[in-house]
């Protein structure tokens, strides 16, 4: 197909997402919104717009061998957790264990989007993939949206990524509203230090818990641990390098070609899209109105209070949302620093939207 | 929109909210016992360096100068008497360690000087310490193997050093 052939079979939705397309390139070069991966994905989605270039065709397209292989089969969405497992300290949240409840807190929000789903006419399973866009966690919003609805892997992958680069737009209001002044200057004491012994344990002893209670929470855990096992062995210096540099980084442009390839005009124009674009956002906030909310109802039980804007930082989207805190309380008080304790719920919010993931699979089948 | 659907939604969301605070409650369970047992590995540690820290203070703790009237072997305990004697051991030393370092070998071995004490060749100085702008004459007699001789007005005090 050559010349005048193709531009004929261009169609206004092509023109459409070609749009879309370039706005990403636009947001992640001008903006740095999520670069790494937004940028592949609005490239690729001019790119399958463009009639005719056999990419995305059965059975030899290369955009298609790489979804098919790699995105289909979950290998990318699970290597992008060794490798964030390779990259995550959860030093803070070991220091702190009662974060882990705030990260737990969060995932209210992927309920609450979830329902919302189902009352705007989606299916249990479309409703459980849109919802888990709450949990902030892009890879964990493939690797479900893959197994339960694969139509919208476009909408959920781009709607997670986008709104994880918003985070600095979306949270601080919610959290303005449901915190006060003095709330929010709250400080709170240093974290312990932590040993590598201790640092060496959690990844091996949550990986068995955690796979033993929800076995279809262990390949996304499990990747997880593995790398921070790699990390923080200490004896595998070349593994660790490998899974946080360069596996990761190669996997990540798999993922933006692959989930880029799905953007198509006749999948990705629909109503539906729009509708998971705009629950997207009430996932982000609902989950960020929970942590907050949670460490509020915390603070009526301890006698050592926490900083409820913590509790926003249980919605994964590492480490975005634990700067948003560190931010707001040195606007409140130039001395409150607050980022390594933001950092503890951040890490456990990562865990507890794998473990919500992995429910939603045992209970909606993969 | 289906209300089986609906229920099943909120069936499935109680279950999820239990089964993620039930799951990341029991990783708070754990992560206080392995906080547990890193009080438990670093009060050891500290328990051990306290102990080390006692010993070398032990080693390093400073000797006991015992002085008495020489006569009546009473124990003096005049703060100002003391202040004067042990002014003027420390001058004696000073005294002493200046007379020594003329000699090669007392100045690369200053150990050596104890022979001279063996030999039964014992240093002694006369000395003025002010006090409070009061002059003080005393005179510091080495007593070898004993100690210190302090002559001060018509009393003498014997120093003595124990470990």
């Amino acid at each position: 197909m050559i010349g005048l052939e193709s531009l004929s079979q261009l169609t206004l939705g092509n023109i459409v997402m070609i749009i879309i397309g370039l706005t990403l390139v636009y947001l992640a070069i001008r903006h740095k919104y999520e670069p790494l991966i937004l940028l592949p994905i609005g490239i690729t989605a001019v790119l399958v717009n463009i009639p005719g270039s056999g990419l995305v065709d059965p059975p030899y397209g290369f955009l298609y061998l790489v979804k098919k292989y790699l995105i289909d089969t979950e290998i990318v969405p699970l290597l992008i957790f060794l490798g964030l497992g390779a990259m995550t300290d959860f030093g803070p949240m070991i220091a702190n264990p009662k974060s882990l409840l705030l990260g737990a807190a969060a995932q209210i929000g992927v309920f609450v989007a979830m329902l919302t789903a189902l009352l705007l006419g989606f299916n249990l399973r479309e409703a459980a993939s849109i919802g888990i866009i709450g949990g902030a966690d892009g890879p964990t919003t493939i690797y479900l949206t893959v197994k339960l609805a694969p139509h919208l892997l476009a909408a959920t992958a781009v709607a997670a990524y986008s709104y994880m680069s918003l985070v600095p737009l979306i949270q601080p209001p919610v959290i303005k509203a449901l915190t006060t002044k003095e709330e929010r200057r709250i400080r709170m004491k240093q974290l312990r230090p932590v040993s590598k012994k201790e640092k060496i344990l959690f990844p091996i002893i949550s990986m068995i818990v955690i796979g033993l209670l929800v076995p279809s929470a262990a390949p996304l855990i499990g990747m997880i641990m593995i790398g921070n096992l790699f990390r923080e062995a200490g004896v595998v210096e070349r593994l660790r390098k490998a899974a946080s540099e360069e596996l990761m980084n190669i996997v990540t442009i798999f993922l933006g070609l692959g989930v880029g390839s799905t953007m198509r005009a006749e999948t990705f124009l629909t109503y539906k899209t729009l509708l998971v674009l705009g629950l997207g956002v009430v996932a982000f906030a609902s989950a960020t109105a929970g942590g907050v909310l949670f460490a509020k109802l915390m603070n009526m039980f301890s006698k050592e209070k926490i900083n409820p804007m913590i509790g926003a930082a249980g919605v994964s989207a590492v480490p975005m949302s634990a700067r948003v805190v560190q931010r707001l309380a040195t606007q409140e008080d130039p001395e409150n620093h607050l980022l390594m304790h933001a950092m503890g719920p951040n890490v456990a919010g990562v865990i507890g939207t794998a473990v919500v993931a992995g429910v939603f699979l045992s209970m909606l089948g993969g | 929109m289906d209300a089986t659907t609906i229920l099943e939604g909120i069936t499935i969301t109680l279950i999820g909210v239990l089964i993620v605070f039930g799951i990341l409650t029991i990783l708070v369970a754990i992560l206080y016992g392995l906080k547990y047992i890193y009080i438990c590995e670093t009060s050891k540690k500290e328990a051990k360096i306290e102990e080390k820290e006692e010993i070398e203070e032990k080693q390093a703790r400073p000797k006991e100068i015992k002085i008495m009237e020489e006569k009546t072997k009473a124990q003096i305990h005049d703060p100002q008497l003391i202040s004067i004697i042990t002014a003027a051991i420390t001058l004696f030393n000073e005294y002493k360690a200046k007379k020594l370092s003329k000699y090669d070998m007392f100045r690369d071995m200053p150990e050596l000087s104890r022979i001279l004490g063996l030999a039964g060749i014992s240093f002694r100085a006369e000395l003025v310490v002010s006090l409070g702008g009061k002059d003080q004459q005393v005179t510091v007699e080495e007593i070898p193997g004993d100690g210190y001789r302090v002559h001060i007005g018509n009393k003498n005090y014997i120093a003595q050093i124990s470990v």
